[in-house]
């Protein structure tokens, strides 16, 4: 795609943004969709975004991922204090709820990744309380468990360590 | 790497547990064991600094900035003439106390402060309406948190006060059951007894104490006891220093050597109560502690508050000034 491409302006937006995932996935935005993102944010201060911004470690599958959020999320940033968005408010957190609950872990954790590297907060929030939560309640055994984590303790460590933390066993 | 995520992920993962998924997070394996512990929430850092039921500071300052502190909803400053009022007139004329009412209590059963907010039950006329104006800053030492203590008293200047219940998160206001005079020699106390709370006030040489007694939701002062002082006045400073009228708040503890201002003890009375009435104060109060057995009140006005805290049916108790 051109770098003119790129930076053509729709009706009523800003420039458009060129991501381009780790496999070579293109994908267009608006400037206030990417922007969510405080990478890309920087990057557009910086005027470095003509040739499309390259996401080395973002795969594809995630990246699409990513850039629902943001189109989803592009209209409570900007805040406009819109009456219409009362009932866009439920929808999102619906969208959200069902992004992060559907996830396998594997994906769940790329997505974390992804939103740490292209700095999302609200999306790295998210997908850590999502992850916190399923954590949440277990004991260790089970959370070795969900997450298949290797126990890399010497039983003297495991069994140390469990006694510095008995409290949390008791009922 | 335990989890497929960076450190700075982890963390704030992590961060999110509640302590005992944290504890047990950590014996999961040994990057998660040597991941530094999370800093403590900060609002919960600035709680526990925070003086808890800080209606000393509240009193104290007539500046608005102890409603932010306490993050108490003022209440809505009264209409005219407000635009010609400043923001400390504005401050003085709010209601006394807020609604909802924000206090830290102790619980003993979770072992920590917890704020509550209190909202007000039942009405009260606008004729006898506190505000921060009737009340005074007046001086009583922040403690610890007592287990097991049931009540607690405020009193401020005005004619009513707030009884909270911990069992519904709500209180009501309470008046005394004497109209204070304006001398500043008619000096009331609040108590607590073996009998519950206690209101004693001395009046041409009479003592009188009154018993609060809740029914139904209802609080009602009972004349407990009255007794002519005349016979021990000539004996007791306090009183005959003013003539007729006492002047420093009772103590009732046994220890009168430490006599100084304001704290003088009136040993004299306390046997005369023990006489006339074993069971009554001297004994139970001293149990929980002399600097918890009496409120010095401030009285430079004709009326009187009282803010009486029952933790009734929780397992904990209110800390209290």
């Amino acid at each position: 795609m051109a770098a003119a491409a790129a930076e053509a302006t729709i009706d009523g937006g800003g420039k458009m943004i060129i991501l381009i995932s780790a496999d070579g996935k293109r994908f267009e935005v608006t400037e206030a969709v990417a922007s969510q993102s405080q990478l890309i944010s920087n990057m557009i201060e910086d005027d470095c975004t003509e040739n499309g911004v390259r996401l080395p470690n973002v795969d594809g599958d995630i990246l699409t991922m990513v850039v629902d959020y943001c189109n989803m999320h592009a209209g409570d940033a900007a805040a406009d204090g819109d009456t219409t968005k009362a009932s866009s408010t439920e929808e999102l957190k619906k969208f959200d709820a069902e992004l992060v609950q559907a996830l396998e872990n594997p994906v769940l954790f790329k997505l974390i990744l992804a939103a740490n590297f292209l700095n999302i907060k609200s999306l790295l929030d998210m997908t850590c309380q999502r992850v916190a939560d399923m954590m949440s309640g277990k004991t260790p055994e089970q959370m070795r468990e969900t997450f298949s984590i290797e126990n890399d303790f010497t039983p003297e460590e495991e069994a140390a360590i469990r006694q510095e933390n008995a409290w949390a066993f008791d009922d | 790497m335990a989890l497929p995520v960076p450190d700075a992920a982890l963390a704030d993962i992590l961060r999110r547990l509640p302590p005992r998924s944290l504890a047990a997070a950590r014996c999961v394996c040994k990057p998660w064991r040597d991941l530094p512990p999370p800093p403590p929430p900060k609002q919960k850092a600035k709680a526990i600094t925070a003086p808890p039921f800080c209606l000393d500071s509240l009193l104290a300052s007539l500046d608005g900035a102890c409603w932010t502190m306490e993050e108490v909803e003022p209440p809505p400053p009264p209409s005219p003439p407000a635009s010609s009022m400043g923001d400390a007139d504005l401050y003085r004329l709010m209601e006394w106390p807020p609604s909802p009412y924000k206090v830290y209590v102790f619980s003993s059963r979770s072992g920590r402060w917890e704020e509550r907010a209190f909202v007000r039950e039942g009405g009260e006329t606008a004729a006898t309406t506190t505000t921060v104006d009737d009340m005074e800053p007046w001086e009583c030492p922040l403690e610890g948190p007592r287990q097991g203590y049931t009540g607690k008293f405020i009193a401020s200047r005005s004619r009513l006060g707030p009884s909270f219940s911990l069992s519904n998160d709500k209180y009501q206001v309470i008046s005394t059951p004497k109209i204070i005079g304006s001398s500043n020699f008619e000096k009331p106390y609040l108590g607590k007894s073996k009998m519950g709370v206690s209101f004693g006030f001395i009046q041409d040489l009479q003592l009188s104490i009154w018993i609060i007694k809740e029914s139904a939701g209802q609080m009602e002062w009972i004349l407990n006891y009255q007794h002519d002082l005349r016979a021990v006045a000539s004996q007791v400073h306090s009183i005959d220093f003013w003539g007729d009228q006492i002047n420093g708040p009772w103590i009732l503890e046994e220890d009168n050597a430490d006599m100084h201002v304001n704290t003088e003890t009136l040993s004299d009375k306390d046997l005369e109560w023990d006489s006339d009435n074993d069971d009554f104060l001297a004994t139970e109060v001293c149990d929980e502690g002399h600097d918890y057995a009496h409120l010095d009140m401030p009285t430079t006005s004709s009326n009187l508050s009282i803010a009486n805290l029952i933790a009734n049916s929780y397992n904990s108790c209110l800390l209290y000034y």
